[in-house]
């Protein structure tokens, strides 16, 4: 079983996007680092770009943010390793009901073991002992379950859930908050120095 | 958002949900937080606001999975009018909360059947479907509704979200037809229908999706969202095998939308994005135009 190393960063990321938007689904793209990205196992997944909540069912702005994406990654060293998704309802959390599986089917043919996380919406929330996260990963043009591991993992979880309490959802930027109004920041620097340092201090 | 409760006064707080229940955004939680930590005290005062700011709180409370405010207010609510329609929906609503649907499903039809022209009862009950995940049902329920009510163009906006996401584009752009019928100067109507339209791919599409994203920047030149749109097509029209004078045509028409794009970004002091739409416009350089 492929097996996939999820930075804190990018699963705090992706929970916090899921929760700026309790009502919507929302999606995303996950990059791993460039050494690692297509590898058979251990692909290191580093960062996550949140896409959408407002429809996540038309192509064209998928498009313009995917094309952004890649020069993004290939400036810092990075690669586009797969997609993630949360989807609306509360207890869907499986292949055929996953928004926009057409975008991930997509970074699979162009990305050799792309993985794929489902957000499970069960156990975002706080004081949760595991990490909210189903794993998928492709295998000639299907998704075969995956295995993961969350770096730090109980320090993660804690922090995460610290975040969420205090409200840290609303500094999220995803790539419709940045078409809305160019000054939010789709690569979200901020947030990530903010993640880094309050990870620290876990 | 985490407001400072202190320097907030209660007709504040009083404006401020007027203001979310006028432009309906969904603000659930601040609605809660703003409700325990300066309105509850002040309920006597809120005058003949009271009981529709009652009725927003438990909705958000609901939303929240709060139960006890949900409660506390309907509490209120029913002791006075024991026999409204609206409260009695609140209780459908608080059962579908607690995932009783059919609990919820008893009450709705009670409304309806007392009121066959309440539009709210019906609506929840689309909304227990979708829940429920039966999307196909959803659909047909929306519908049914339509052919009553047909004029709410809240009803056709979902339709349009649930066909979308069952993939039948043609159905969700007769729906996004609809609404611009009613609405022939809303831009994100034709944005939306430029979307689908491109989604669905193909000449003719990517044609029609072309004249609306147009239309779409006549009517919101500051619109990002369709100047990209417009870019996409003309890179699609630019590559396909149409005549040479339409290709030339939109390979101009791409790189104006280009230059459009760059400049509102440097206007609004965008920090990253300029330096990525580089790769948008090499995708344009790199292509050759020749005539055969």
């Amino acid at each position: 079983m492929s097996e996939f190393k999820i930075s804190a960063r990018a699963y705090s990321k992706i929970i916090l996007h899921a929760a700026k938007y309790p009502h919507c689904a929302v999606n995303g793209v996950l990059l791993a680092d460039k050494e690692s990205a297509g590898r058979s196992k251990n692909v290191h997944i580093v960062d996550v770009i949140p896409l959408f909540h407002q429809c996540l069912y038309v192509t064209p702005m998928a498009e313009i943010a995917l094309m952004q994406i890649d020069a993004m990654a290939q400036e810092n060293d990075l690669a586009i390793a797969g997609y993630y998704a949360a989807p609306e309802n509360f207890y869907h959390c499986t292949i055929d009901k996953t928004p926009g599986i057409r975008i991930a089917d997509k970074i699979a043919e162009n990305c050799s073991n792309a993985c794929l996380l489902l957000v499970d919406n069960k156990y975002v929330c706080a004081n949760t002992d595991r990490p909210a996260l189903k794993a998928w990963h492709s295998v000639e043009s299907r998704w075969v379950k995956a295995g993961f591991t969350l770096e730090q993992s109980d320090s993660t979880l804690d922090a995460v859930s610290a975040l969420l309490q205090r409200g840290a959802m609303k500094d999220v930027v995803d790539f419709d908050n940045h078409l809305d109004n160019p000054e939010n920041d789709w690569t979200n620097e901020f947030l990530n120095r903010d993640l880094k340092q309050i990870m620290a201090m876990y | 958002m985490s407001y400072n409760y202190e320097e907030l006064s209660w007709s504040d707080v009083k404006d401020m949900l007027r203001k979310w229940r006028e432009t309906t955004d969904r603000k659930s939680e601040s609605i809660v937080q703003l409700w325990e930590a300066v309105l509850e005290e002040k309920m006597g005062k809120l005058g003949n606001e009271r009981h529709i700011i009652l009725e927003q709180v438990v909705i958000a409370a609901l939303d929240c999975g709060r139960m006890d405010i949900a409660d506390k207010c309907m509490k209120e609510l029913i002791a006075e009018f024991p026999d409204s329609m609206r409260v009695h929906r609140l209780k459908a609503m608080r059962f579908e909360m607690l995932e009783s649907y059919d609990k919820a499903l008893e009450i709705l039809d009670g409304i309806i059947k007392k009121d066959e022209t309440n539009p709210s009862a019906r609506k929840r009950k689309v909304a227990i479907l979708k829940a429920k995940g039966m999307n196909l049902e959803a659909i047909a329920e929306i519908c049914d509704y339509l052919t009553k009510f047909m004029s709410d163009q809240e009803a056709w906006h979902e339709l349009c979200n649930l066909y979308l996401q069952e993939a039948d584009f043609e159905k969700a752009v007769f729906c996004m037809e609809e609404l611009l019928l009613h609405n022939p100067h809303s831009y994100l109507l034709h944005l939306r229908i430029a979307d689908i339209r491109y989604t669905m791919g193909g000449t003719e599409n990517m044609e029609t999706a072309k004249s609306y994203y147009l239309y779409a920047i006549k009517l919101n030149p500051t619109n990002l969202r369709a100047l990209y749109g417009l870019y996409l097509c003309c890179l699609h029209i630019t590559n396909s095998k149409t005549v040479l004078a339409k290709r030339k045509e939109a390979q101009t028409l791409g790189q104006w939308a280009l230059t459009q794009i760059s400049e509102k970004n440097s206007k609004r002091k965008s920090k990253t994005s300029n330096k990525y739409i580089a790769a948008l416009d090499s995708a344009f350089a790199n292509m050759d135009i020749k005539g055969k």
